[in-house]
């Protein structure tokens, strides 16, 4: 042990570097509102429960359950017998509502990829501004200059409208306005817009933002080299940026694939295609049925969870 | 000033192997818009009518209710802007009792769900429980992030009928499956040098999760928390879609009557709250992380 | 005659068909300070491990302290790596703790998780003001509460030792301490940690592929090849040749890298 006066003089240092350390108030405010919130939102609920007594809802939710049990096993009481039930189920409407959501979901992905990455450049930091890279933009052109200060925050904001707008809502909107149907008579059909629109929208903001943040992250000593050997923007974007980003593109674009497809399946409620549209039609009358429905639209998704797993391990 | 680099002439050259999957792509998207009839026809309005409501809406958008549009309004209703604030509120108050669960069970489960822990030398019986545990709580995790929140809702409200708490766990049980998935990967994947170096110093396994890789994953943890929560807003904002009262409620009441001053202002109330979290969300990420700042290249 | 801190006979380890580790026989005795030199890839890592016991060697047996590993549980085992500090080659730290926190680390393997737990959030004042001590020795006193993430890769591999001095150690491991620093921050800390090495009576073993470094400042040398030990004495003992040999490629390693 030291000494009493140099032991004195390093508790004094110590307790000095101490006052010193950084400390963030932005957080610990943040943390104190959050907080704040959560309890408010506990004790906001009034009776949280609901209404019904104990006893009631123990009885709702026994039947419900009981309700779920495909019809023909509620009668015989033989699991055997969902197979051919399910498999009915299928045939009929079930695989096809399955495929169109598994299309809408990939038409959507892939118009939000494919205008995302033009408009990628223009929300980054380091490529959307006057001299790309904090290289020396030349002399004069204010107008250009005034335009490559605002592209930049513009882009990202619009991103950032493009996400804040849950997809529901878009298509809820679209449908009313493009219409569900086209073609007359014989000929009429589901119109796929609104779903595809609702959620290539969205996923346009969404892929702004994670792919946004591969470009900004990636290390800037290829593309600053290309500027430096006389490459525009756009050049240095698509020959040095793209590429050196494209596994982690890939990984986005099938993380969101998934979602893509979870979420089309819920937008079929809105009473067209998907297999939200028969969830939505056996609700309340054929409770096995939608819970069938459910399930299927599950396992589509988990099998697309493993491939999107096997894809990250390859890709990394 | 630059010269114009361009494309190389060959860029199936520059992209290699990847060009087969950018063509996999497009002719993917070619397959799924001709079977499901999308065609440009499809994205206008087709009649008279649709048109004169597009435009409408549209037309709203730039001037949204400062009052009510229907008539038969009671004098004593609140005005339209207290009713779209205390709309964000019950909005606010779903997603942040959603994710007052979602976050604790997510933690267990992302723990239960991450190897990054287990002890270097282990037994075989204790192996076989640990994995065993793992790919229950993946599996679990997975199963619940893959339904929907509307539906968990449909599930929840008919099972459990009307009542705050189930419109919470319809939020709180997929994103607890997200959460906890993200969870268990960042704690597999970010901390493994720390852990070694602990446990090569003695540390049981238990102790280096706690303190060595649980506080290397908590900046990314929380900030992962954040976006989940203003996903969390939005969910919550749907569900009132299937009669919850939130702010989505109110867009659809107002819709049916074709209302569209009223939806625009309740879309302004929505958007408003979004952004602000958003702006909120990425402050938090840089405190943070100040060390890994973007820095200005000069 | 203290008991040797480590001794391998016939070590070999294995990670499918590659053998890191090629029939290796050492003995450090307590005290000594030692470089493992030899190019990337001839097992300097691995031995480390297997010392550390952090690894079990696939043939062979390992007495560390005097006494053999083999029937040890993890418990024992726990004890024994709690005497025995390690530097890793990436530092193992956790960026967003702060440099006492890191530091205290350090004796985690002695106190138990509880006792960890309160060391994180509330430092003892004795253990606050011995970390302040080590940072002090070590460079970086002004430095005790900062984020270790701000911190220049020079300035994290001083709380790396830091950490391992905290430990009370009876024997340091580092492997490549100096590999990512420039010449004269190598030279800097290879020459810490040998006089800390005096100072503190702890047993230092080095892993270096600056070979310069080692011959200036280690008084034992040991060459690793292909996982195997070539050579092993003092830098004075050693003849050119077979240093320079050390490092030379063969035709077949030559064409391989290609």
């Amino acid at each position: 042990m030291e000494n009493s006066p140099v032991r004195t003089e390093r508790i004094e240092r110590v307790l000095e570097l101490r006052r010193q350390r950084p400390r963030s108030w932005f957080l610990r405010v943040s943390w104190l509102i959050a907080l704040a919130m959560i309890a408010w939102a506990w004790a906001s609920s009034g009776p949280l429960l609901g209404r019904l007594s104990a006893e009631r809802r123990r009885q709702n939710f026994l039947n419900f359950c009981g309700e779920l049990v495909p019809s023909p096993v509620q009668k015989s009481g033989n699991w055997l017998e969902a197979f051919p039930w399910a498999w009915e189920l299928l045939a009929e409407d079930g695989f096809i509502a399955l495929l169109i959501t598994v299309g809408i979901a990939t038409a959507a992905i892939i118009l939000a990829g494919a205008f995302v990455l033009p408009l990628l450049p223009l929300a980054s930091r380091q490529l959307a501004r006057p001299g790309p890279f904090g290289v020396w933009p030349g002399r004069g052109g204010r107008i250009g200059r005034i335009w490559w200060r605002l592209i930049g925050p513009a882009t990202r904001f619009g991103f950032v409208l493009c996400r804040a707008i849950p997809e529901y809502l878009i298509a809820f909107l679209l449908l009313s306005l493009i219409g569900a149907h086209r073609g007359t008579g014989e000929f009429r059909y589901e119109n796929a817009w609104p779903l595809v629109l609702a959620l290539a929208i969205h996923n346009l903001g969404i892929l702004g933002r994670l792919w946004g943040e591969v470009v900004e992250n990636a290390d800037g000593a290829a593309p600053t080299h290309g500027i430096a050997s006389g490459g525009s923007r756009s050049g240095v974007y698509a020959t040095r940026v793209l590429p050196a980003g494209f596994n982690r593109f890939l990984i986005y674009f099938f993380y969101r694939w998934e979602t893509c497809v979870k979420d089309a399946t819920v937008l079929g409620m809105l009473g067209l295609l998907t297999l939200g549209k028969l969830i939505a039609l056996s609700k309340g009358f054929f409770w096995d049925e939608m819970f069938f429905y459910i399930l299927l639209g599950s396992a589509v998704i988990l099998v697309g969870d493993l491939f999107s797993t096997y894809l990250r391990k390859r890709l990394r | 000033m630059s010269a114009h680099v361009g494309l190389p002439r060959s860029l199936a050259g520059r992209l290699g192997a990847r060009r087969w999957v950018v063509v996999g792509i497009a002719i993917t998207f070619l397959i799924c818009a001709w079977s499901l009839g999308l065609t440009p026809a499809g994205l206008v309005p087709p009649d008279a009518r649709h048109w004169e409501r597009t435009g409408n809406f549209f037309a709203a958008a730039l001037s949204p209710a400062m009052d009510y549009q229907d008539p038969d309004t009671p004098d004593d209703a609140n005005p339209i802007w207290l009713k779209g604030l205390l709309g964000l509120f019950h909005t606010l108050r779903y997603a942040f009792g959603a994710m007052s669960i979602a976050i604790p069970l997510a933690l267990v489960m992302g723990f239960l769900g991450a190897s990054a822990w287990w002890p270097e030398r282990r037994g075989p019986l204790l192996g076989v429980l640990l994995r065993g545990v793992f790919i229950t709580c993946r599996f679990v995790m997975s199963l619940a992030r893959s339904i929907h929140e509307l539906i968990w809702a449909l599930l929840l409200l008919s099972a459990f009928g009307m009542s705050p708490l189930a419109g919470m766990m319809a939020l709180a049980l997929p994103f607890s499956g997200t959460l906890g998935k993200v969870f268990s990967e960042l704690i597999d994947e970010e901390a493994r040098e720390a852990a070694q170096a602990l446990q090569a110093v003695g540390h049981g396994p238990i102790q280096t999760f706690l303190v060595g890789i649980f506080p290397g994953a908590l900046p990314n943890l929380i900030t992962y928390s954040f976006y989940r929560f203003e996903c969390a807003l939005r969910s919550s904002a749907v569900l009132g879609f299937v009669g919850i009262e939130t702010i989505g409620l109110y867009i659809q009441l107002s819709h049916e009557e074709f209302f569209y001053h009223e939806v625009w202002t309740y879309l302004y109330f929505l958007l408003a709250l979004i952004v602000i979290v958003d702006l909120w969300s990425a402050g938090i990420r840089r405190h943070l992380n100040p060390a890994t700042e973007w820095r200005t290249v000069r | 005659m203290p008991e040797p801190s480590f001794d391998c006979i016939g070590v070999t380890c294995r990670f499918g068909s590659l053998v890191a580790v090629d029939q290796v026989s050492l003995t450090i005795e307590t005290g000594e300070q030692l470089a493992l030199i030899g190019p990337s890839g001839s097992g300097k890592t691995t031995l480390l491990r297997v010392l550390n016991t952090m690894r079990a060697p696939d043939e062979g047996t390992l007495s560390v302290f005097g006494a053999p590993i083999e029937g040890n549980d993890s418990r024992e085992l726990r004890r024994l790596r709690s005497r025995i500090a390690t530097i890793p080659q990436h530092l193992g730290l956790v960026p967003n703790l702060s440099v006492i926190q890191n530091v205290i680390l350090g004796r985690g393997g002695r106190r138990g998780t509880a006792r960890s737990l309160r060391d994180i959030l509330f430092p003892s004042r004795s253990d606050t003001l011995a970390i302040h001590e080590i940072l002090e020795r070590v460079g970086i006193e002004e430095k005790l509460y900062q984020r270790t993430a701000q911190l220049s890769g020079g300035q994290q591999q001083r709380v790396a030792i830091a950490r391992a001095l905290f430990q009370e150690p009876e024997v340091l491991l580092a492997d490549e301490p100096v590999s990512a620093v420039d010449p004269a921050r190598a030279r800097d800390t290879v020459k810490l940690l040998v006089e800390l090495a005096k100072e503190r009576a702890f047993t230092l073993c080095l892993s270096l592929h600056h070979l310069e470094l080692a011959l200036e400042f280690l008084p034992r040398l040991v060459g690793m090849r292909h996982g195997a030990v070539v050579l092993d004495g003092s830098p004075d003992s050693l003849d050119e040749g077979e240093l320079a040999d050390l490092y030379r490629l063969d035709q077949a390693e030559m064409m391989a890298d290609a």
